[in-house]
């Protein structure tokens, strides 16, 4: 059992805490511990928008909180992710930077020394594959999804150093260690959108209207995404969409955790699956019916 | 006419004198997910008048479109880091006012409270039923260290 420190993120936390639940639920089955402390916003890349230094400030306060506890930090938002992993390697590499910073950290009684690592589940997860398969009870068979990994997990690819950013692959290997089926669809590296929708709601739906076309199209029943900010754009944003565009086909989101819950052995609710706005009554059936085979087959 | 304010362009090229090598070929335009959806927002004719510190970039709105997406610092092939010189421009605008105000008022929200989204009853009572622990309010260290 490995310890680190939970950055759930304020996404999660504020919009989609059924996220956090079943993180909470899951990653200690995978061998994974989890420690609560006094983040706050990574900060997101609007705050950066405004004035790089202190966005620099107070990501460091939370590296420096990590290190403090002499923990490593385990996100559940590539954003986040993205945002600690760089204000680190800034940090690291800028001695007279990171000096003036531990002059402002000093006043709340912290230090960043750089000495933490901040990663993404998906990244961790991948490093323990052979976990994960061990707890593997309800298979996802024939269950077809179109993955999206999104942007901030990828790129800068020099600092995220995960999968390639033109043909990422390391979700869609995650998603079959739980049994599932890869649907490839053509908008499948295509942003989701999300960071438009609340000043240019036509752009984000036309994005995001793309992107299911293409993954139904394609034959999937599903997305499935590490992220909370392309959830709500699949989730909430998807049907705000459907009905300014007026396009009759739609898929449901899944956070990849929720797979890894179902695959073992959780149902529906327990994952928190009905607290997305989306729902596939035919896709639950076969969910369900998962479990019955299972069931039969002991 | 284009109006230059010197005052910009010092800003874009200070600790970034690669922005200098870009020869407008347009990859990062090309690979922008937002352009392709909304040809008004352009990357490659943004970084041009930024480099030269042009002064209507400053009152168009286009470069807040930018969706952070980073394709263009990923592909861009003289290392410019496109994506890089509008959190430059942006930063510029917000010192000088000029940020939209949704802008300054997010970040005020994080400062306030730690967190970008709103904390209240309504979302810690769906995290309690949730069996998770209600929100704390950081906001003071933070004010502190800012
Ligand atoms: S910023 Fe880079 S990709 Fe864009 S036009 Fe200039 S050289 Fe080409
Ligand atoms: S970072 Fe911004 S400018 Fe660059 S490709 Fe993405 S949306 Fe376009």
């Amino acid at each position: 059992m490995k310890q680190y420190a939970l950055f759930a993120g304020c996404t999660i936390k504020a919009a989609l805490p059924h996220i956090e639940m079943v993180a909470r639920k899951v990653l200690p089955l995978l061998d994974i511990e989890l420690k609560e402390l006094a983040f706050t916003c990574c900060p997101n890349a609007d705050f950066r928008s405004t004035d790089e230094y202190s966005w620099l400030v107070v990501a460091a306060r939370n590296l420096a909180l990590a290190e403090k506890e002499g923990l490593e930090i385990l996100s559940l938002c590539p954003g986040c992710t993205q945002t600690l992993k760089e204000a680190n390697m800034i940090l690291k590499d800028d001695d007279s930077l990171r000096a003036r910073i531990n002059k402002r950290l000093e006043k709340i009684g912290l230090i960043f020394k750089g000495t933490t690592e901040a990663n993404h589940h998906l990244v961790i997860l991948h490093q323990q594959i052979d976990i994960l398969l061990q707890r593997v009870t309800i298979p996802l068979y024939g269950i077809k999804l179109a993955v999206h990994t999104g942007c901030h997990l990828l790129m800068p690819s020099r600092i995220m150093q995960f999968d390639s950013p033109e043909q990422p692959k390391k979700l869609g290997e995650l998603v079959k260690m739980l049994g599932g089926t890869i649907i490839d669809y053509p908008e499948k590296t295509l942003c989701c959108g999300f960071g438009l929708f609340g000043s240019h709601k036509g752009t984000a739906s036309r994005i995001i209207r793309d992107k299911v076309e293409s993954a139904y199209l394609a034959g999937a029943e599903a997305f499935v995404v590490p992220c909370p900010s392309c959830f709500q754009q699949f989730d909430r944003n998807q049907l705000v969409a459907k009905r300014e565009l007026k396009f009759e086909y739609q898929l449901p989101v899944f956070y990849y955790l929720q797979l890894v819950g179902l695959a073992m052995g959780f149902d529906l609710d327990e994952v928190g699956y009905y607290h997305g706005r989306v729902r596939s009554p035919e896709l639950e059936e076969k969910i369900k019916s998962l479990v019955k085979k299972a069931v039969v087959n002991i | 006419m284009i109006r230059i304010n010197t005052d910009l362009r010092r800003k874009i090229l200070e600790n970034n004198e690669d922005i200098k090598k870009c020869y407008q070929c347009s990859t990062c335009s090309a690979s922008c997910p937002v352009l392709r959806y909304d040809p008004d927002f352009n990357p490659r004719i943004l970084i041009i008048k930024a480099l030269y510190g042009s002064e209507d970039t400053i009152r168009s709105k286009e470069f807040w479109k930018c969706l952070s997406c980073d394709r263009c610092n990923e592909r861009c092939p003289q290392g410019v880091n496109p994506y890089n010189v509008l959190l430059k421009l942006k930063n510029f605008l917000f010192s000088q006012n000029l940020a939209p105000r949704e802008r300054i008022d997010a970040r005020e929200l994080i400062i306030a409270t730690g967190f970008s989204y709103p904390i209240s009853s309504a979302v810690d009572r769906k995290r309690e039923s949730m069996k998770l622990e209600p929100l704390e309010s950081i906001g003071e260290e933070l004010k502190k260290l800012l």
